[in-house]
């Protein structure tokens, strides 16, 4: 049986309905969003002891004076957690969002004009995508040095090029449809169309994706830190922590698994907010 | 929302609360193994013949050309399944004949002769004679390579006659036989060097095992020499050597199975595998010899280091057992100067500071107040390694509690070196001055080396000290065990008080391997006396090793 | 045949930019290839003589200029380090690389596609929610942990798969495949969540259409619907990004690599990056980018094959 969602059965009725609850999980979600973000932005005036002291014991577990405990240096990982939300949430979003200023551009104009603007674009694009993201981020943290800024900017300028193709694939599928064709006939200019008809359709799994990208910039970053490319010590990133605790995994699994867990959970929040304020907002426009 | 969507969120949630709550509560110290290590015993039994061996190796090497490829612990051990050496050291921390007959010397250990043993073939037949080791050192004295070692003091390399040749230096170069083991002492056939670009990939050596088929990052297998010229050697069939660069990867395949033998200097893995039932392990601890050292090194040349009180601080500011404890699980020893404890037969009592926070706050005040600044700060630099961030930053929060603040730097791999021959660096994580004998280290602390910042120079510190260098003459020309001993003793007290090198610990090298290997201690050399089980750094020949 | 003729003739400049733009950054990038293969006992004297074999004190344009008319005959030039043929390390490396990229990306989608199709069906259903979190349970453990865990388990805990290595197709079969399973499936896992959410949120899209409706009217079965008419015009994302991942990650399948010791081009690059080997730098370089615009041609013509509506468009512009 195939039930069909809710909000595709396009009757009258249906756009009189009234909009759906946002829902329990929703608002955990957010709160949890809320709570890192919060703990991040403010961690330098809350009662949060110094992330890079290290004057406790090692591998403690958690208890009141250590909330999750200590780390191999006897430093305390929930203010090591804390503050890495810091660097690990600005590098995600920022180096997406950018990505996606850019790269999402490109992709909208290349898969709507097509042509020769397309050609041009996607040349550009396959030079950036066929270029080794290794070098260039090599590249990229020594000349300009191997801070948060430059780290975002390696991994916003690598993150353009699969964007854009992302985009401009979305975009294909959208140009050729009757509602484009519709508005062209009644005369609407392009810029109009790619805003009006093309940009919000196209918003909807690429916004989907877009979360999957942060996270994957997260991790990435982490992927950087593998290598010893990533922002200096001892500031703490999410990816970095994991990436550090991966030599004790037998004997101090929480090294990895306390990162992992918050980024999981961040993730996870993002994901499903985004998720139910889509359904919540996409209702199918019945009238022609 | 619906039942299941609720049921699903309840599952997911508590899904996420439950992995949240093991991540903290998981992960609580296991109780560690007695002190004594609980590894499985080592045994005496002897190898029997036949059988393949895997070896799991920390990094691919270059190649087998002992002029072009530079050779550390794993190019060693891949030299040696190829190539013997014309020395070996022996448990008694002296250099015995290996595959020469005889190493002699003048009077004035001005010449020194090496006899040849006969009827040794190299692996494509050609009889081993005097001509191919004239032709090696007079390769190496060319090589840009080789040839910093014995420059100026080597002269010229001769034949005598078909199976000697004679080595004659510019003055008494006592411990030259140092020289005649690793990477000078292999011999290797002289048609090798008619084809320079290919001779890294196709040794023609006369050791125990000849290469079969290298393939590079994966592995290098080499099977057992027929005509080996010592009988009854080598045990094994073949060796096969891969490289597994991530320690923690080599560690697994040791414990599954997938290799038999390792070497490793990492001290997680030496402490995981010491106490491991089924692996068997031993360490260069106490093998005759100069430890290889860790420390950091300071540049001499550059302020604020260029003054001894604030070198003198950063050492009493130290806390080297607090270190050791944490960063390296208690394991490696401690370290008071360039010479190692166990095994080395320089070691003494340096003077070398130990941890007072209080004559470390006390310099510093002193220094600030003559020189008229407010503050002492310059930069930490290490490798972009997990372990060595956390290692240097217990070092500067330890130094920042005498008021010495250091920022953190982390370089290229292959930058580093560069930048510490530029002098390009203020302090750097460092590690060296592991030899069989204090006289390889000559190049490293004599003031020949040590050039202004900006040219390449081998005296890293840049430390230029008249009294160094006539320890270091003394110690390569005198035949007298005292004077030398007295004479390295000296350089270790002036490393005492002047503090180029602030000392952290002594590396150790560990080998584990399976209990079904066998014939890792306890072999003769052919001379009969007791070889080495290894040499400082973990190399050691596969020609006495079985599987049984 | 024009498109695959004018596709070869669009390859040679994006090979040229391609492989300029990394010479030139190469050459900027920290740390010497002379100091890297004498080590610490570099004197200055020594430094000079290998510039001068190794051809590194010519300029910078000449060195190019020298590459590119080797290149041209065939040869890729020789490692700085060990001497090996740039071209025959490639050959040695690229079957490894290869059959890791196939089996991986053929697992994750094997996985994530009928798994994102049911899910589709059914948003915030049961099979979604827990499809979703585990993906995302996937995505915050990174390879480098998903590989240790796994290895620890199946490994060293019961030794049914190797820790390390890598045995040849040719050689043995079986234990060829044994030695890729583990690193197969940390590089899958890391993908799938990706292609779930894509695709999934393309279905739902999809599925809002009216065609679909259309199609549930005419009473067509709904398996008929979900498979030929909805997820192939839904599969446009998850084919850009699989295109993308098979050409990106040639290069990019080193932290899996570097962590099981299997002796592919990711290794190869990375390694050699940091050692300055410039020369075989330059040939994984030139590897990565001819196999991404092939995959990616493959894309191109895969989009036509899906959306009829979009080669029509391309016939008509």
């Amino acid at each position: 049986m195939l039930p069909l969602p809710p909000e595709a059965s396009a009757t009258l009725a249906d756009a009189e309905r009234k909009p759906r609850k946002l829902g329990l999980f929703f608002w955990l979600s957010i709160g949890w969003v809320a709570l890192v973000i919060v703990l991040a932005v403010f961690a330098g005036v809350l009662p949060i002891p110094d992330p890079n002291a290290q004057r406790s014991g090692l591998n403690l577990n958690p208890s009141v004076h250590h909330l999750l405990g200590t780390d191999g240096l006897g430093r305390d990982m929930f203010a090591r957690v804390v503050y890495a939300a810091r660097v690990s949430l600005t590098v995600g979003f920022a180096s997406i969002a950018l990505g996606l200023a850019v790269g999402g551009t490109m992709g909208v104009i290349a898969g709507y004009y097509r042509g020769r603007i397309d050609r041009v674009l996607m040349a550009a694009v396959d030079v950036m995508l066929a270029f080794p993201a290794l070098v260039f981020a090599l590249a990229i943290v020594t000349f300009l040095g191997q801070n948060l800024r430059n780290v975002t900017i390696a991994i916003a300028v690598i993150s353009i090029a699969p964007i854009a193709r992302i985009v401009r694939a979305s975009t294909l599928t959208f140009a050729q449809r009757d509602f484009v064709l519709a508005a062209r006939t009644l005369g609407a200019s392009n810029r109009r169309i790619i805003l009006r008809e093309i940009l919000p359709n196209v918003a909807i799994p690429i916004g989907s994706f877009s979360f999957i990208a942060v996270a994957l910039a997260v991790v990435g970053e982490g992927g950087l830190a593998f290598l010893g490319l990533s922002v200096h010590a001892p500031t703490a990133t999410w990816g970095g922590m994991i990436n550090d605790g991966r030599s004790f995994l037998q004997d101090h699994p929480n090294l990895s698994l306390i990162p992992s867990a918050v980024l999981f959970a961040t993730v996870l929040a993002l994901n499903f907010a985004g998720d139910t304020l889509r359904s919540r907002f996409d209702v199918k426009d019945v009238s022609v | 929302m619906s039942a299941t969507s609720r049921a699903a969120t309840r599952l997911a949630a508590v899904v996420l609360v439950v992995s949240l709550a093991a991540a903290a509560c998981g992960g609580s110290d296991k109780k560690s193994g007695n002190a004594t290590g609980g590894g499985a015993k080592l045994s005496t039994e002897l190898p029997r013949a036949g059988g393949k061996l895997v070896m799991g190796v920390e990094a691919e090497v270059d190649g087998f050309d002992p002029t072009q490829n530079r050779m550390d612990v794993t190019g060693l051990t891949y030299a040696s399944t190829v190539y013997d050496a014309l020395g070996a050291f022996g448990n008694d921390g002296k250099v015995h004949p290996y595959l020469a007959e005889s190493i002699d010397h003048n009077a004035g250990y001005t010449e020194w002769t090496v006899k040849l043993r006969p009827n040794i073939k190299f692996s494509n037949g050609d009889p081993l004679v005097a001509d191919d080791v004239v032709a090696d050192w007079n390769a190496h004295l060319k090589s840009p390579l080789t040839s910093p070692a014995i420059t100026g003091y080597l002269k010229t390399v001769t034949k005598v006659d078909d199976l000697t040749a004679k080595f004659t230096m510019a003055g008494p170069w006592v411990p030259f036989p140092l020289y005649l083991t690793g990477q000078l002492g292999f011999v290797f056939s002289h048609k090798m060097l008619a084809d320079p670009k290919n001779a890294p990939r196709n040794p023609i050596g006369t050791g125990p095992f000849v290469l079969k088929e290298w393939i590079l990052g994966n592995h290098m297998i080499a099977t057992k020499n027929p005509n080996y010229w010592q009988a009854g050697l080598p045990y094994l069939d073949s060796v096969e050597l891969r490289p597994i660069i991530e320690t923690q990867s080599r560690e697994s395949s040791l414990k599954a199975g997938d290799i038999d033998l390792m070497h490793s200097s990492d001290v997680q893995t030496i402490k995981d595998l010491k106490d491991n039932k089924s692996i068997a392990s031993i360490t260069d601890e106490k093998v005759a010899g100069e430890q290889e050292e860790h420390f950091i090194m300071l540049n001499t040349a550059k302020p604020p280091l260029d003054d001894v009180r604030v070198r003198q601080a950063l050492a009493y500011a130290t806390d080297r057992k607090r270190r050791i404890d944490t960063i390296d699980f208690g394991i490696s020893p401690d370290s008071t100067g360039p010479f190692g404890n166990t095994g080395s037969l320089f070691h003494g009592d340096t003077g070398y500071p130990s941890f007072n926070l209080q004559k470390a706050k006390d310099l510093i005040a002193e220094y600030k107040t003559a020189k008229g600044v407010s503050s002492v700060t310059f930069e930490l630099g290490t490798t972009n390694n997990g372990r060595n961030l956390q290692d240097m930053s217990l070092m500067q929060s330890m130094w920042k509690d005498a008021g010495i603040n250091v920022t953190i730097k982390q370089v290229q791999q292959s930058q580093y070196i560069l930048n510490a021959l530029n002098g390009a660096y203020d302090a750097y994580d460092w590690r060296q001055f592991g030899e069989p004998d204090p006289d390889a280290d000559f190049i490293w602390w004599s003031s020949l080396t040590a050039s202004p910042i900006g040219q390449l120079a081998l005296n890293f510190a840049r430390n230029k000290n008249p009294q160094i260098d006539g320890a270091l003459l003394k110690g390569r020309t005198s035949p007298v065990d005292a004077d030398r001993k007295a004479a390295y003793e000296g350089i270790a007290k002036i490393f005492a008080t002047q503090v180029p090198f602030v000392w952290l610990n002594e590396t150790i090298w560990q080998i584990a391997f399976k209990p079904k290997v066998k014939g890792l201690t306890n072999w003769t050399l052919p001379d009969k006396t007791a070889g080495v089980d290894h040499t400082i750094g973990g190399g050691f020949l596969l020609s006495h090793v079985g599987v049984n | 045949m024009r498109a695959v003729a004018g596709k070869i003739l669009y390859l040679i400049p994006v090979l040229f930019a391609v492989s300029a733009l990394s010479f030139g950054m190469l050459k900027l990038l920290p740390g010497d290839p002379a100091v890297n293969i004498l080590g610490p006992s570099a004197t200055p004297a020594a430094v000079k003589t290998l510039h001068k074999q190794l051809g590194l004190d010519q300029p910078v344009v000449n060195q190019y200029g020298r590459f590119v008319w080797n290149a041209l005959h065939g040869d890729l030039g020789r490692s700085y380090q060990n001497n090996q043929p740039t071209t025959e390390s490639l050959r040695q490396r690229l079957p490894v690389t290869l059959e890791l990229l196939v089996l991986s990306q053929l697992l994750a989608l094997l996985v994530s596609v009928p798994i994102a199709i049911r899910a589709a069906v059914r948003p915030d259903g049961l099979l979604d929610r827990i499809s979703t979190s585990a993906s995302f349970g996937f995505l915050a453990l990174p390879p480098y942990i998903v590989g240790v865990v796994l290895v620890l388990l199946f490994a060293v805990r019961f030794h049914i798969f190797p820790a390390t290595g890598y045995t040849p197709l040719t050689q043995n079969p079986f234990e060829n495949l044994r030695s890729l399973t583990l690193p197969s499936i940390t590089l899958a896992l890391a993908e799938l969540a990706t292609y779930l959410r894509l695709l999934r949120a393309d279905m739902i899209t999809t599925l809002q259409e009216d065609f679909i409706t259309m199609a549930r009217a005419k009473g067509m079965p709904p398996r008929r619907i979900l498979w030929r008419h909805a997820f192939r015009p839904s599969s446009f994302s998850l084919v850009t990004v699989a295109g993308l991942n098979f050409g990106r990650l040639i290069g990019g399948t080193f932290i899996v690599e570097i962590l099981f010791a299997l002796p592919g081009i990711g290794e190869l690059t990375v390694n050699s990056i940091f050692s300055n080997d410039y020369l075989v730098v330059q040939g994984t370089v030139l590897l990565v980018a001819v196999g991404y615009v092939l995959v990616n041609f493959l894309v191109d013509l895969l989009y036509v094959v899906i959306d009829p509506r979009v080669r029509h468009a391309a016939a008509a512009a």
